[in-house]
């Protein structure tokens, strides 16, 4: 991220409720085709915690050297990879 | 230690429809003149708790502050405007209501605006409508108008009953900027509202969301606030 981006962030952030990490999911949604970025530089998610979600989630994975915010440094993969699940995601219906 | 700040630090309250980064063109610019910055990013579940929430985030900073509040936020403006830390409002398009009103109230005393022709209440939650988009942000370029609507915070329906729980405007002074364009919040409630607040009044050729369409003019009246603010507490 390029210094305005980041300084962006820290002051439109929004703070999370204390229980944002104690609640659980029950039927977890990505037992659905999925498709995972892994952040190799993240310090915010472990990469390798991504790594395991990615393979138990039998995701279609891609690596990219990039921060947490990946979606932002590294904007053109982030599209490429929605747009490879919305075209290869079998029709509901 | 921190070197004394002379500036005061500037603290966002969004409306509905918008979140923190509705502010964008204002943060960046000013956090480079040596501004802090941070926006208050409330959930528009409860008046009560956006209002804590700005409390909350104006903590993050340091004192003093003004309190600049868009649409619904002028009304989280009026109610954590009074916490002693704040020494300035400024009203972009928004409402401030009495002790005595809700954000509802005077909207009521003014014909109804277009965009409520574009809303969805389902799910709990009021959703802009794509096409009431151009209500909202009219005056903005095709593409950022479709990223304002893709982007909106949604309000619970009950969210405009609720009183503010103070009136900051009656103690601090107030920068007002009246949308002359706007098809959200009727004009001549924002220029009946920024007159019973006493503030110093701008009209800008906007549409409700002058800070995305008019930045410049915008940051201008935030700058006039923060020196006013400053050669006040110089002067005391």
């Amino acid at each position: 991220m390029k210094p305005n981006g980041s300084h962006f962030m820290a002051v439109s952030q929004v703070p999370i409720s204390t229980d944002s990490f104690t609640h659980k999911v029950t039927s977890p949604a990505w037992k659905k085709p999925t498709w995972y970025m892994v952040a190799t530089a993240d310090r915010s998610i472990n990469p390798d915690q991504e790594r395991m979600m990615a393979k138990r989630a039998k995701a279609k994975t891609v690596e990219v050297n990039a921060s947490h915010v990946a979606y932002m440094s590294h904007p053109k993969e982030t599209a490429k990879l929605i747009e490879e699940a919305a075209t290869s995601a079998p029709a509901n219906h | 230690m921190k070197p004394t700040q002379t500036k005061p630090s500037i603290v966002f309250c969004h409306g509905l429809w918008a979140d923190g980064s509705c502010f964008s063109k204002l943060i960046v610019p000013l956090q480079a003149e040596g501004y802090e910055c941070i926006a208050a990013q409330y959930g528009l579940n409860s008046t009560a708790e956006d209002v804590a929430l700005t409390k909350a985030t104006i903590g993050r900073v340091s004192s003093p502050v003004i309190l600049v509040g868009h649409s619904y936020g002028g009304t989280v403006v009026t109610g954590a405007g009074t916490d002693d830390r704040v020494v300035g409002l400024v009203y972009i398009c928004a409402l401030a209501p009495d002790a005595d009103e809700s954000s509802q109230t005077q909207q009521s005393n003014f014909p109804t605006t277009a965009v409520f022709s574009h809303i969805d209440v389902k799910d709990g939650r009021i959703w802009l409508l794509p096409d009431g988009v151009d209500d909202f942000a009219g005056d903005l370029p095709e593409q950022e108008k479709k990223l304002v609507w893709a982007t909106q915070g949604v309000p619970k329906p009950d969210l405009f009953d609720a009183k503010a729980g103070g009136t900051a405007w009656k103690s601090k002074p107030s920068w007002y900027i009246v949308g002359k364009k706007d098809r959200t919040v009727h004009p001549d409630l924002e220029r009946f509202l920024a007159k019973r607040m006493g503030a110093t009044v701008y009209e800008l050729d906007s549409s409700h969301v002058p800070m995305l369409s008019q930045p410049e003019r915008v940051l201008a009246v935030i700058r006039d606030a923060a020196t006013a603010v400053q050669a006040r507490s110089t002067a005391a």
